[in-house]
């Protein structure tokens, strides 16, 4: 999404706030004292929110052909009221066809988006990790990487899944839902916006997304909790896993929940889930490619996305990749992709001492056109003039150095102080 | 004179409808298309096609509140003008609106789910009905007349810069809101 989409948006707001807005107010003198200094201000705007990588999608998905065999009688016009048998589904994604078997070289991306920088404030690093399954003891040689097929130029919207494939990922989920409810009815596809609702009932509707996602928006009221520390998280992200993983997968899901604080201190909590795998290489894809993701708003569970990359992005092979170590040791060199500007570190450059975890990461945006891994490193930022220092807030920022080694890379990135 | 008068005269096919409505609407109208377009002969022309487009839409349609109509179909048309020619905007109020709303989003790496515009309205709409009054005339003075922050502060007898502070926190607030709502991941 764009700012210009919501700007577009906000021209649709309710017509009696858009009069009130033209309504003369009364002059009143300045207003209570604000504790904040301007510049303060100016230097944290964009801070405050963590850019988690975007954990990616979910549950395994129907090739076009699966997807087109179900949904051959179910054109997103004329529904299929009977449904048919659920297909299975690939759990890999497809493998592009190398011409002449050497693996093509990467290119790094270090474009960031616009806004802000990838930074978390948290009072231990502990909040912030999301149950990543990999450890530095795995001693992975090779690793994935692929295509991303639903690629976008900056900011743009993704497009890849056709219309009679959205509808048709909707409507394998819907089906799944009704049977396992026992109850709701098939209401056939609506078309709106760009969206494509499988099966709609009171209760809820499900979405089939062009990345692979499906969303399931809830209509019916589902009272939870909103987590006030990060164990809250926990137990919610626990429940309502065991309660809606069903809903999308067979699998095993293993529940996360992670935060960070916003610049008055208050705490922000997500919870999420992947699928288990005893796999660990596999688990890693999940991880990063296939998850749940819980919404809440004020006091109610809104929707859950099941995002699922592997419906939208292609093998291009596996590529050798580095240790850990030899990663810091490149960090160390200057050698990473970070959004965070330079007069945020607590030196001139990235110091040893102010490393303070590191894990494997794919970068899943939309923005990516190659999903490679990448060893992020949590580096400790300058602390902020604000009230998270006064409450022991410490502030961290995201360092990516390229897990593949740097023979298969068109070009090792150098920092230059600046990103996009 | 009274929208019910007005809109009795664009039933009629009276022109004065047009008249009076540029008496009543025509500096909030001009003004909304120049907060997006800048003073050129563009924003001009964008409230005179809203003018034609008015006096081809009533009847049949007749609007339930007029201004909030009316100022929604200018806001509209200068959108698309902008968007057809922003190569030459560089510097109208518009680019400065759109850098404060990006605050609001996360950034695009991390956005993962085509967001519907209904869905984001409503959104927007459910975090308007949490602010105080006050609160959702400045919001809405600064993003949808697009009114720039001194003319606001001015209005209200606020400092700039406090102004400008408020609108961040707005912002920020916004953007909790909306990934709360789960229209942003």
């Amino acid at each position: 999404m764009k700012p210009e989409d919501l700007f577009d948006a906000i021209t649709e707001v309710k017509e009696e706030y858009i009069d009130e807005a033209q309504q003369m107010p009364e002059k009143r003198s300045p207003w209570k004292k604000w504790g904040v200094l301007a510049a303060c201000l100016c230097a944290v705007l964009g801070v405050g929110f963590l850019l988690f990588p975007s954990q990616g999608p979910e549950e395994p998905a129907p090739t076009e052909q699966q997807m087109l065999a179900t949904g051959s009688n179910t054109a997103p016009t004329e529904p299929s009221e009977e449904p048919t048998a659920q297909p299975e589904l690939p759990t890999e994604p497809p493998v592009a066809v190398s011409i002449d078997g050497e693996l093509p070289k990467l290119e790094v991306s270090n474009y960031f988006g616009a806004m802000g920088y990838e930074g978390y404030s948290v009072y231990d690093l502990e909040e912030k990790d999301s149950g990543n399954p990999w450890t530095e003891e795995m001693q992975l040689e090779t690793m994935p990487v692929y295509q991303n097929l639903a690629y976008t130029d900056r900011a743009g919207t993704p497009d890849y899944l056709t219309a009679h494939q959205m509808s048709a990922l909707a409507q394998q989920a819907g089906r799944r839902i009704i049977e396992l409810q026992d109850s709701g009815k098939y209401d056939g596809i609506s078309e709106d916006y760009r969206s494509y609702y499988g099966v709609i009932t009171e209760d809820f509707a499900i979405q089939g997304q062009t990345t692979g996602a499906i969303r399931l928006n809830l209509y019916k009221e589902k009272s939870v909790k909103e987590p006030d520390s990060l164990e809250e998280a926990q137990t919610l992200a626990a429940q309502l896993t065991e309660e809606y993983g069903i809903f999308f997968t067979d699998e095993t899901l293993l529940p996360q929940a992670w935060g960070s604080y916003d610049i008055y201190g208050e705490g922000h909590w997500q919870i999420g889930a992947y699928p288990a795998s005893d796999d660990p290489l596999q688990s890693i894809l999940n991880y990063n490619f296939r998850s749940l993701h819980f919404y809440i708003i004020e006091g109610s569970l809104s929707a859950v996305v099941f995002s699922n990359r592997f419906l939208s992005m292609q093998k291009l092979g596996d590529y050798p990749v580095i240790t850990a170590d030899e990663a810091r040791k490149l960090l160390l060199n200057g050698n990473f992709i970070t959004s965070v500007p330079k007069e945020e570190l607590r030196a001139d450059t990235v110091r040893e001492e102010d490393i303070a975890a590191v894990e494997l990461v794919y970068r899943t945006g939309n923005v990516e056109q190659i999903f490679m891994p990448y060893y992020r490193f949590s580096i400790r930022l300058r602390d902020r003039e604000d009230e998270r220092s006064e409450l022991g807030l410490k502030n961290y920022g995201a360092f990516y150095v390229p897990a593949v080694e740097s023979e298969y890379l068109t070009e090792m990135p150098v920092w230059d102080g600046t990103f996009n | 004179m009274d929208d019910d008068k007005i809109l009795a005269l664009y039933r009629q096919r009276n022109e004065d409808a047009i008249y009076e409505t540029d008496r009543k609407y025509g500096a909030l109208l001009r003004s909304i298309a120049r907060n997006i377009l800048g003073d050129g002969a563009e924003s001009h022309d964008c409230v005179n096609d809203t003018y034609l487009q008015v006096w081809n839409s009533i009847p049949p349609l007749l609007p339930k509140r007029f201004s909030a109509w009316l100022g929604r179909l200018v806001r509209n048309h200068a959108i698309d003008l902008w968007r057809g020619n922003r190569a030459q905007k560089r510097d109208c109020e518009l680019t400065l609106l759109l850098e404060e709303l990006d605050e609001c989003l996360p950034s695009a790496q991390s956005v993962t789910q085509e967001v519907e515009k209904r869905e984001l309205v409503e959104a927007l709409n459910a975090w308007l009905a949490t602010l105080s009054k006050e609160d959702r005339r400045l919001f809405l003075l600064r993003y949808w007349n697009g009114e720039p922050l001194k003319e606001i502060a001015q209005k209200h007898g606020v400092q700039p810069d406090k102004l400008a502070r408020k609108m961040y926190r707005l912002r920020q607030s916004l953007r909790t809101a909306l990934e709360k709502e789960g229209v942003l991941p």
